[in-house]
C-alpha cells in the first residue's frame, strides 16, 4: 500500500518519509558525492527504472533531492538541508534524556 | 522484531557511569518509586507481559508494556505504538555504567497504526516540551 502513486504528487512528502524507506536511503548515499541521471541512479536497485523515479519524485518532494535539465536528460543530486529538521527533532530527545538521566545519577548517587 | 526493523531511523543511545552500586541503580529504574522520581509517575511492575502507563501530566498517559527483565542488567518497555525503551547496567567494579535506547523511531510504524507520523510527532513534541520544562522546574527547586 506504501507504492508511490500518481495521487502521492499532490500529498507533499516530509523528510520522514522520505528516508523510512531503504531504497530511498541508499539512493540518498548514492547522490552523496555526485549528480546522476535516472538510468544511473536505477542501475544500482532490483527494480524498474518508473518505480526508482518515484522514489527520486518522494524525495523531492521532501526537499533531499534537486534536479535539473542537461540536454534530454535530468540529473539528480543530494541536498541534504531538509536533514537538519530531522536532527533537530531527535537532537530534542536527546536533550530530553540527558535531563533524565542526569536526574537519576542524582537519584542513584545520594546517599540512603 | 519483523523485517520492517530496516525501515526504522537510528536509535537514541546515551551511556552515563553512576557512582553507585548495580542493585541501587535497578532499584531506580526497576520500579515504580524509583521510576516515578527521576522520570515519571508510573505504574510499573517488574513482570514481562504488565501492562502500564507513563503519566506526562497534562499530556495525558501513555500506555507501556514490560517486553524484558532481566535483573540487574536488561530492562525494555514498549511506549506507546512505536517507540521501545531500553535500560542496560553494567557493574563497573561498585560503579554502574547505565545506558538508555530510545528506539523505535520509524514512519513505517506510524502508519501501522492509521494515523500519520506527522501527527504522533507533533504531538510527541508538544509532549515533550512540557516534560522537560517540568523536569527543569524540579531540578532547579
Amino acid at each position: 500500500m506504501s507504492e508511490p502513486n500518481a495521487a502521492s504528487a499532490e500529498q507533499k512528502h516530509d523528510v520522514f518519509q522520505a528516508i523510512s524507506d531503504p531504497t530511498r536511503r541508499s539512493v540518498l548515499r548514492l547522490l552523496g558525492d555526485r549528480e546522476l541521471p535516472l538510468n544511473a541512479i536505477s542501475s544500482h536497485f532490483p527494480m524498474t527504472r518508473p518505480a526508482v523515479s518515484k522514489h527520486l519524485r518522494i524525495l523531492a518532494e521532501a526537499g533531499l533531492v534537486k534536479e535539473r535539465k542537461v540536454g534530454r536528460e535530468t540529473r539528480y543530486r543530494l541536498d541534504a538541508d531538509p536533514l537538519r529538521e530531522l536532527k533537530n527533532w531527535l537532537a530534542f530527545y536527546e536533550r530530553f534524556w540527558e535531563n533524565k538521566l542526569d536526574a537519576l545519577k542524582r537519584y542513584v548517587e545520594t546517599d540512603d | 522484531m519483523t523485517d520492517t526493523t530496516q525501515d526504522k531511523l537510528p536509535d537514541i543511545r546515551q551511556t552515563q557511569l553512576f557512582d553507585a552500586s548495580i542493585d541501587k541503580v535497578w532499584k531506580a529504574v526497576a520500579t515504580a518509586e524509583g521510576i516515578s522520581v527521576w522520570f515519571m509517575p508510573n505504574d510499573f511492575q517488574p513482570i514481562v507481559g504488565h501492562e502500564f502507563h507513563l503519566d506526562a501530566g497534562p499530556y495525558g498517559k501513555s500506555p507501556c508494556k514490560v517486553t524484558e527483565i532481566d535483573p540487574p542488567n536488561r530492562l525494555s518497555f514498549n511506549w506507546g505504538n512505536d517507540w521501545f525503551v531500553t535500560f542496560e547496567l553494567v557493574d563497573k567494579g561498585g560503579r554502574t555504567e547505565f545506558t538508555l535506547i530510545h528506539g523505535g523511531w520509524s514512519a513505517e510504524g506510524a502508519t501501522e497504526y492509521g494515523e500519520p507520523h506527522e501527527v504522533v510527532r507533533d504531538r510527541m513534541n508538544g509532549g515533550w516540551v512540557g516534560i522537560v520544562a517540568k523536569l527543569g522546574e524540579y531540578v532547579r527547586a
